[in-house]
């Protein structure tokens, strides 16, 4: 097998229809590409206790990268959840419920989302633009002569590492989330912290908890697939690098979005 | 050994290689001259099938490279060392450990025959004391001896040399032939050099070939090439060497 991964951009047309033709052979080859690449690094996880290391490394690199960022978001998101949520709660007088809402939302839908567009932004994009510099500067051509393949070599324990960390980080983004929705209640809306706690407890159960956690792991291969194909498909020196960053960011989020709902409504 | 059957190849629109026909053999230094935009790395390329050919033929030792697949590719390349232009050093990795890359990863040897192995080859190539250096801590003329050691290491059949001295003063230039010459009688096997340069090429050279604009214009000694009345022939030469 041929260890090269190349992306396929086709010749551009002055033709308007042939241009549409073109953007979308050229994008469902690329996803092929894609997600055979991401298949490939799966076949490799039984061998990840031979880079550990790098696995390592990489667990370290996708918390560090976005730890203070993820706790900045979590916390407002959980702070205007709280805030919009209960000042209409609190005319009907209702404004104790205001936990179920934060943690509802929080584990179903914004700790997993919010959790995966910061590692897009933060981590996906440093994915892309590292094995990106790697691909120009001839580095993955030479593990591919040395026989060391780069999906097993690079791309592997990046996305386990990220497997293991998104939800991690996830868990972390509600936690902090429901926190600080916690602090809105009580410092705003008057809600004693007992009662938040209650709340924010009572309806939550084991589906919600896992669905979160699915899509965590979901999130995980998207940012982490795209941002090392992009990366090792990268042609064209330092300009191809940056155009392999912003592909990276802009198919995460929109993947991330579009796979996000369709994940909610099997579940709900 | 290694025999180009008119290969034709094509990157982004632009025919690289014309029907190119080459036979490279078995010892010796084989050098393939031509200007920049040739068609010299592409051929280099072909031979370790990091390229295919739209068409014809890459055959080494009669069997058709593009067959090869999975281990038997990986059998394949492993008779190859590879210089690269830039010595393509892994980034994140020390010199010792970015030679160190193909025997740990290839091979059951244990960490202190390796790190034996890493220190003899980083001597051959006058690296000795540099084992703890980053890439981005080494001068072009280092990485690209870095880049030869790693090449080395695993004590190939052929070894492939993409612009040894590109990018590198006279006196390292002259440094890396000397290393280069000092292997070849070391090792013994083939090398396949691809150059511009044409100092290098007269020194360490025992057949050359020229491409021009993606075609074989010249193949033979150094003599012939020097005698040659070909006018592009001519022109590459007296453009490096000028007439006294």
């Amino acid at each position: 097998m041929r260890m090269t991964i190349e992306a396929e951009y086709l010749p551009e047309s002055d033709n308007l229809i042939a241009e549409l033709g073109r953007f979308v052979l050229t994008n469902i080859r690329n996803s092929g590409r894609g997600l055979m690449m991401v298949f490939e690094a799966f076949c490799f996880f039984p061998l990840f206790h031979r880079r550990w290391q790098e696995l390592v490394r990489q667990m370290f690199m996708v918390s560090i990268k976005s730890f203070g960022v993820v706790s900045l978001v979590a916390l407002f998101t959980g702070m205007i959840l709280s805030l919009q949520a209960g000042i209409e709660l609190r005319d009907y007088g209702q404004e104790m419920r205001v936990g179920t809402l934060v943690s509802e939302s929080m584990f179903r839908e914004m700790g997993p989302f919010m959790a995966a567009l910061i590692l897009a932004a933060c981590v996906g994009s440093a994915m892309a633009a590292e094995l990106g510099t790697m691909a120009v500067s001839e580095e993955l051509s030479a593990l591919e002569i040395m026989s060391v393949n780069p999906v097993y070599y690079l791309v592997m324990p990046r996305i386990l590492a990220m497997m293991i960390m998104c939800p991690a980080l996830t868990i972390y983004t509600n936690v902090i989330g429901i926190i600080g929705g916690g602090a809105v209640a009580h410092s705003q809306l008057g809600v004693e912290w007992s009662v938040y706690y209650d709340y924010a407890t009572m309806y939550l159960d084991m589906k919600e908890i896992m669905v979160g956690l699915l899509k965590s792991v979901v999130f995980a291969v998207i940012v982490s697939g795209v941002g090392c194909y992009q990366g090792v498909a990268t042609k064209g020196g330092a300009v191809g690098v940056g155009i392999a960053t912003r592909r990276a960011v802009v198919i995460s989020f929109l993947l991330i979005i579009s796979v996000g709902y369709f994940i909610t409504r099997s579940f709900y | 050994m290694i025999r180009f059957e008119s290969v034709s190849k094509s990157l982004s629109g632009h025919e690289v290689l014309k029907d190119v026909s080459l036979e490279i053999g078995r010892g010796g230094v084989h050098t393939i001259l031509g200007p920049t935009g040739s068609g010299k790395t592409v051929m280099l390329r072909h031979i370790v099938r990091l390229l295919d050919a739209d068409e014809g033929r890459v055959t080494f030792d009669g069997a058709d490279i593009c067959g090869f697949s999975g281990r038997e590719l990986e059998r394949y390349r492993s008779r190859f060392g590879y210089l690269f232009q830039s010595g393509a050093l892994i980034a994140w990795m020390n010199v010792a450990d970015n030679v160190a890359l193909p025997l740990r990863e290839k091979t059951r040897m244990g960490a202190a025959e390796i790190a034996g192995k890493v220190a003899e080859t980083l001597e051959l190539v006058g690296l000795s004391g540099c084992e703890g250096k980053m890439p981005d801590e080494l001068s072009g003329g280092m990485r690209k001896r870095a880049g030869l050691a790693r090449a080395l290491i695993t004590k190939p059949e052929v070894l492939l040399l993409d612009e040894p001295t590109s990018g590198l003063d006279p006196v390292m230039s002259r440094k890396i032939d000397d290393v280069v010459k000092s292997l070849c009688g070391a090792l013994g096997g083939t090398v396949v050099m691809v150059t511009h340069d044409l100092i290098s090429a007269f020194s360490l050279s025992d057949r050359i070939s020229m491409i021009c604009e993606g075609s074989i214009i010249f193949g033979g000694d150094v003599a012939s090439f020097r005698a040659s009345a070909d006018e592009r022939i001519v022109e590459f030469i007296e453009s490096q060497v000028p007439k006294s």
